[in-house]
């Protein structure tokens, strides 16, 4: 497949931000409280990522090292207000219920990380792409876990009330319920075996922070990392 | 050498910070407007709920409120309940139907905001909830359930809470595990309608 | 030689006893509230241990079945996981939801971890607290008892809302004509049981009682009624705090194995429970203390393991 729908299916499938490099886990939890807080959330993040991933790669020669994460910084914190005021104005509904989440964007580590390992070394639409299947790729994980705590603890799907609500395991629509219910998907996804990057579905990349999160562990018992740096 | 790459480095972080403030700034002009008329509407929908009416004025009894404040007899009657805003309802012509006024009492997990509507003759339109409960879920959190707070509609001054079902005329059922969050609501009440009938009808 | 050598987790029993023993010496003992309980309040309360005790034991059974792993439902500690957290529950609660708790217990809290031995948490107490917060109106709604009993609320709970001392009997308390859960409210019964478990060995009296004496001296000092002996007992009588202290403190799994280190945990879960019910939200604090301070018992273990005998301590 060609290279830009390759980065939308490692996203959403190989390196999916939330089962397998689990990123960004405190909106994660948080805004999963139903399904709609999720979407909402997913699609917001989704939408500074596409675009942080793009200006940042378009600014990659231009940005000196040496103040590479304040300048990150300063574009992502910019994009994140943008959407902010775009939701607040457009979509009120969806930004009264995801409330201090929307900034808490700027902190998301999804969206420094995938401009750390893949917006500053490679050209800027395939690191649109990038960001656009990270985010659907959270999106889709998010929504999930949304729906799944929001059917369990009020009974709920999308708001259509599929269970009488007094069947409902109220714990599920608070915090403990969300590190249960991510465990158990997480578990789910490992026992399907989808090829992944943690499972052997695709070769290690060489770089160590490029979304593999293991790969550093491994790393350190072999060659020095410096040594296996590729040039940017 | 080192001293050009720093001022050259601070020179790009400028541009870059100068560039996305224009950007922003931009945005926030293009959207301003919207914001502003989403925010009253959604004030105006929240007043609209406990008492329908044309026009809410929030100036004329400001200063009565300020001095009920001060005065501190409205909180101290009622279990430390704090007044936070005065609005008087009008109708097409310009005559006072009511009195909103918002009210705060501490909860279970913290305060709890109560947004009651009073009419001429001190009887309570009805109540809302403006902002999320600190309460528990399943308990505190039952006060948002119609079930409690269409209660106080038609109700008087001086109301008390009853526990365990089979409230009388002056008084509210208390949501079953959740007196404190229940008094709350009772004590924000009370301080509104005893604060319009001492210092506005008086 | 009678047996090999083994290596295995613990409870490590120093006896021919095994754990099935012991399990069902602890069930024995929890009879005495059980019946209690059902004389008190009728079918409900009969019906609430017979399922949980048999969605406990199933849980186990098919989860060992599905893993192919060993079937332990024969030792016994499902089925008192399943009576423990039936007797938490209030006499009139919907079946389902203890049978609910009884699955969380037994999955989610013993085998996801490996079994019996490898929880780090009461399950029982885990899972009582997992329905106190989903369910919570349910969980918390008592049966009145008698024409003059205090209407609808524990005697804590009516304490903690500023209640009239005098309305408190300590007779009642003791006895178990008050509302509560269902293998609380009768300290007669339970200390009948406690007493048969510490005659059979099976538990040292050294938890609990140090336990109850830490809530004791710190209701004294907290509590806001001076010496009034009165107010002691009926903190000391109500609510779980003994059922708690001689049947829940004492698992061995979750519980320090050195004697140092059990004095700790019960000064520890004493300050615990006193805080919990003193100074926080609700009447009751036996349950989150003791899980909360489960947590930290293998902290307690390793720094109170007493230096071998011919070995010099670690040097500092």
């Amino acid at each position: 497949m060609n290279k830009y729908l390759e980065r939308i299916y490692n996203g959403i499938i190989k390196e999916n931000p939330t089962f397998i490099l689990m990123l960004g886990m405190c909106p994660t939890l948080a805004t999963t409280t139903s399904a709609f807080n999720a979407i909402g959330m997913g699609l917001s993040t989704t939408a500074v990522l596409m675009f942080s991933n793009m200006v940042i790669s378009a600014l990659r020669n231009v940005i000196p090292n040496r103040v590479r994460l304040p300048g990150e910084i300063v574009v992502i914190a910019s994009l994140v207000t943008i959407v902010q005021l775009l939701m607040q104005a457009y979509t009120p509904a969806v930004y009264e219920s995801l409330g201090i989440y929307i900034p808490l964007i700027v902190v998301n580590c999804i969206i420094l990380g995938r401009a750390e390992a893949y917006a500053l070394f490679n050209a800027p639409i395939v690191s649109f792409c990038d960001g656009l299947g990270m985010g659907i790729g959270f999106t889709f994980s998010l929504t999930v876990l949304g729906a799944v705590r929001e059917l369990i603890g009020k009974g709920s799907v999308f708001g259509f009330q599929l269970i009488p609500s007094d069947f409902s395991i109220g714990i599920f629509a608070l915090a403990p319920g969300a590190f249960i219910v991510l465990a158990f998907l997480s578990a789910l996804q490992n026992k399907l075996r989808l090829p992944s990057a943690t499972n052997g579905g695709q070769e290690v990349p060489e770089f160590v922070t490029s979304g593999d999160v293991l790969g550093a562990f491994n790393k350190t018992e072999e060659a020095p990392a410096s040594e296996e740096k590729k040039e940017a | 050498m080192k001293k050009d790459s720093f001022v050259k480095d601070a020179l790009i972080l400028t541009a870059i910070t100068l560039v996305s403030g224009l950007l922003l700034g931009a945005v926030y002009g293009m959207t301003k407007d919207q914001i502003e008329a989403i925010n009253n509407a959604s004030t105006i929908a929240s007043y609209q709920q406990v008492m329908a009416a044309e026009e809410y004025d929030d100036e004329t009894y400001y200063d009565a409120l300020e001095t009920a404040k001060n005065d501190g007899t409205v909180s101290a009657d009622n279990g430390g309940a704090e007044l936070i805003s005065v609005v008087a309802a009008k109708d097409a012509s310009g005559a006072e139907i009511g009195y909103i006024v918002k009210a705060q009492a501490a909860g279970y997990g913290g305060n709890v905001v109560v947004v009651i509507g009073v009419d001429s003759d001190l009887k309570v339109t009805g109540i809302s909830f403006p902002e999320t409960l600190p309460e528990t879920a399943g308990l505190g959190q039952r006060a948002l359930e119609p079930a409690f707070y269409e209660q106080f509609a038609g109700k008087g001054t001086n109301l008390s809470v009853k526990k365990g079902g089979g409230a009388g005329e002056n008084e509210i059922d208390a949501i079953s595990g959740a007196t404190m969050t229940s008094t709350a609501v009772v004590n924000s009440t009370n301080a509104a309608t005893e604060f319009v009938q001492n210092y506005i009808v008086k | 030689m009678k047996k090999m050598l083994n290596l295995s987790s613990n409870p490590h029993i120093r006896d021919e006893v095994n754990t099935a023993e012991i399990m069902r010496d602890v069930v024995i003992a929890m009879i005495p509230t059980t019946l209690y309980g059902i004389i008190q309040w009728g079918l409900n309360p009969a019906l609430v241990v017979l399922f949980t005790v048999a969605v406990a034991v199933l849980s186990e059974f098919l989860y060992e079945k599905f893993m192919k792993m060993p079937i332990t439902i024969g030792d016994w500690s499902a089925a008192v996981t399943g009576l423990i957290l039936a007797l938490n529950c209030p006499p009139d609660i919907p079946v389902w939801i203890p049978c609910v708790g009884a699955v969380f217990a037994i999955i989610a809290i013993k085998m996801l971890y490996g079994g019996l031995g490898k929880n780090w948490m009461n399950p029982a107490l885990g899972a009582r607290c997992f329905l106190l917060i989903s369910f919570a109106g349910k969980m918390t709604g008592w049966t009145t008892i008698g024409a003059d009993a205090l209407s609808g609320a524990t005697p804590l709970a009516y304490l903690k809302a500023g209640g009239d001392m005098a309305k408190i009997n300590i007779c009642d308390m003791f006895l178990g004509r008050i509302p509560g859960t269902i293998g609380e409210v009768s300290k007669l019964c339970l200390l009948f049981g406690a007493a048969y478990l510490i005659i059979k060995k099976v538990i040292s009296p050294k938890i609990p009682l140090v336990y109850i004496g830490t809530v004791a001296v710190f209701t004294l000092l907290f509590g806001g009624h001076g010496f009034d002996v009165t107010y002691l007992c009926s903190e000391i009588l109500g609510g779980g705090l003994i059922f708690g202290a001689f049947f829940m403190a004492t698992d061995y799994v979750t519980s320090p194995i050195t004697p140092n280190g059990q004095i700790i945990y019960g000064v520890i879960l004493g300050i615990m429970t006193g805080l919990f019910r003193l100074f926080g939200g609700s009447a009751e604090g036996v349950s989150y203390a003791i899980i909360l301070t489960n947590i930290i018992v293998p902290i307690i273990n390793l720094k109170t393991i007493p230096v071998a005998f011919g070995r010099e301590g670690e040097k500092k």
